[in-house]
């Protein structure tokens, strides 16, 4: 596969069987790709709205991206973005925290691991909705369909918060046996998982989040299995949770309230991508730039946003892409481009 | 003392120790910090059938814990949800009480442990040196005595294996043994300050959350005829029951 194949575009509501289809696919944890065609629909139209919407942004927007395999007209991929957690409502996570016990007549000191119910992230802008065809996944495909929304995020940064988080699923199996949820939700919802996510798929968490207890959870007291699962991965999201630590995320302070897997944080600006990238204006002539490094390239148009890979070269003024490049993006000549590097070091090779 | 009219009550002397050292199984303390009193009830023939140390202004010297066992609701109409479950809140509510301790009886003294325990709670009233309103500090008002909590059979307290143990991984009998009554006032800065939720506990450990060893039911008894209850505080290491009344005038009938 060719990377310049691929295309990371804005969403429309045309791309729903392909939208149904991976949601279908995709493991449970992933809350906020429901698979039910209907909340599908609804949440195509709520992202070709935020796309093209003349307002100010309310921080209700959810964007949804698609990567498209521009060799086969494929949908191989998606990722989205919620502008702002909880947005009108209140965002739970549980916050990390050590308390040290120690009694000097005793001899004994012990830091205790204890889980804080916390809105801390409320507000942050909130990476979703990461889904790609395994197919893809041994290739840059991955990497376009995370960062592509970072450009995004860049390029409109005034229609998001400066703080940003991303949520994967924690441990649970098929069968829906999750053993932080077990040890924990099961005890003051008496219902298992699925049964939960099913009630929170496609709102607010808070709702069910006011039944979880409010004062901190000793981590000892949990049975062992639950204890290890907390801020432990599942294994299907391990490759965009490992796109997001080498974007800067921090993983050590959030996890999940349902199922304790970890949920990441940063400051926007501080991402690689987000700080490596910038406008350029394209150079007229379209030349063969075969040897160039790989930059995510993306254009300025909210409302018809795409993102390609491509072997651009760079001069101090301006950006020149090749023909095939400039035609997935829609390009126009003198046209503002948004480009990051793919690797962090632009000298290097890809 | 109207209803056990062949029993005597009064403070014991130096000349009852051994008879005190009988019925304890140890040996009691002596001379008494000032305050403290130890009351007999003693039958007929004059032998001490009943005994109790009356400790006034308890945990001001040393800071005493208890946990209260309250109750948390979660609930969502729209779920069909109602669940409420108890917790467990460390505390030193009953600072400034009086504390009945080292209580004993001979077999069959019940009677005369509830008339001496009424004549301590009478007694209590003069000991007792904070004058505060209970509606300002709710402790000195109050007249406690604990009670052990069941053991498994290894020795063990389900309670302690299901809580404290994951907080203090030493041996709570050689804490105890080394440190005295003590023990549980440094036990307690390593347990939880936190609300908790006893559905985190086993449930061996939940089920015995304010219920007495069965070598204590008869105390239990004798206690509660004097009108002592069970308000919701008990032991820390082994959630035994904290039973309580009110020192209020005319209390001993």
């Amino acid at each position: 596969m060719n990377p310049e194949d691929l295309l990371l575009r804005a969403s429309t509501p045309a791309d729903l069987d392909a939208l149904e289809r991976m949601a279908a696919a995709s493991a449970i944890g992933i809350t906020t790709l429901p698979a039910n065609r209907a909340l599908l629909a609804d949440r195509l139209a709520r992202s070709a709205q935020a796309f093209s919407s003349a307002d100010d942004a309310s921080g209700e927007e959810i964007y949804l991206f698609v990567l498209e395999d521009t060799r086969s007209g494929q949908v191989v991929g998606t990722s989205g973005i919620a502008a702002s957690a909880g947005f009108a409502d209140r965002f739970y996570s549980y916050r990390n925290e050590m308390v040290v016990h120690a009694s000097a007549a005793l001899g004994a000191s012990n830091r205790i691991h204890t889980l804080h119910l916390c809105h801390d992230l409320t507000g942050h802008t909130l990476l979703t909705s990461f889904y790609i065809d395994p197919a893809y996944e041994q290739s840059l495909a991955p990497q376009l369909l995370s960062r592509g929304r970072l450009l995004f995020i860049a390029e409109f940064a005034e229609r998001f918060s400066d703080r940003i988080a991303a949520e994967s699923p924690g441990l649970a199996d098929e069968t829906g046996r999750c053993p932080f949820w077990d040890a924990v939700g099961r005890r003051f919802f008496g219902m298992d998982y699925p049964s939960a996510e099913t009630l929170t798929g496609g709102r607010n968490k808070a709702y069910i989040a006011e039944l979880m207890p409010q004062s901190p959870i000793y981590v000892p007291l949990l049975p062992d299995e639950a204890q290890w699962a907390i801020g432990q991965l599942h294994p299907v999201a391990e490759l965009p949770f490992s796109i997001l630590l080498d974007e800067g995320f921090d993983a050590e302070t959030y996890v999940d309230i349902f199922d304790g897997g970890p949920t990441v944080d940063a400051r926007v600006a501080l991402l690689r991508t987000v700080a490596g990238s910038r406008r350029w204006s394209r150079a007229g002539a379209a030349t063969a730039v075969h040897d160039s490094p790989w930059q995510l390239v993306a254009n300025t148009r909210r409302g018809e946003f795409r993102v390609v890979l491509s072997r651009a070269s760079l001069d101090r003024a301006a950006l020149a892409l090749d023909e095939r490049s400039s035609h997935q993006l829609h390009s126009a000549p003198g046209e503002p481009l948004r480009a990051a590097p793919l690797q962090a070091d632009t000298g290097s090779r890809a | 003392m109207n209803n056990t009219p062949d029993c005597t009550l009064r403070d014991a002397t130096a000349e009852d120790l051994p008879a005190l050292q009988a019925l304890l199984g140890h040996a009691p303390a002596w001379p008494l910090p000032a305050g403290q009193r130890r009351l007999l009830a003693c039958d007929a023939t004059g032998r001490p059938v009943a005994t109790l140390r009356l400790c006034p202004d308890t945990g001001t010297a040393a800071p005493r814990y208890w946990y209260h066992v309250g109750c948390a609701v979660h609930a969502a109409a729209e779920l069909q949800l109602f669940r409420r479950q108890p917790t467990l809140l460390l505390g030193n509510d009953l600072t400034g009480a009086t504390e009945l301790l080292e209580l004993a009886m001979a077999v069959d003294a019940g009677a005369a442990m509830t008339a001496l325990v009424r004549h301590a709670i009478a007694a209590a009233a003069d000991t007792a040196t904070d004058t505060a309103p209970d509606t300002v500090k709710p402790g000195p008002t109050t007249v406690f005595a604990e009670l052990p909590g069941p053991l498994d059979g290894s020795g063990a307290s389900p309670f302690w294996a299901g809580l404290g143990r994951h907080f203090y991984t030493g041996d709570p009998r050689a804490a105890e043994a080394r440190h005295g009554d003590a023990w549980r006032s440094h036990v307690a800065a390593l347990l939880p300050r936190q609300l908790v939720y006893t559905s985190f506990l086993p449930d061996d450990a939940q089920a015995v959350i304010g219920t007495a060893a069965p070598g204590a039911l008869a105390l239990r008894a004798a206690l509660e005829r004097a009108g002592l209850q069970y308000r919701q505080h008990v032991r820390i290491d082994d959630a035994g029951p904290v039973l309580e009344c009110s020192r209020v005038p005319g209390a001993a009938g």
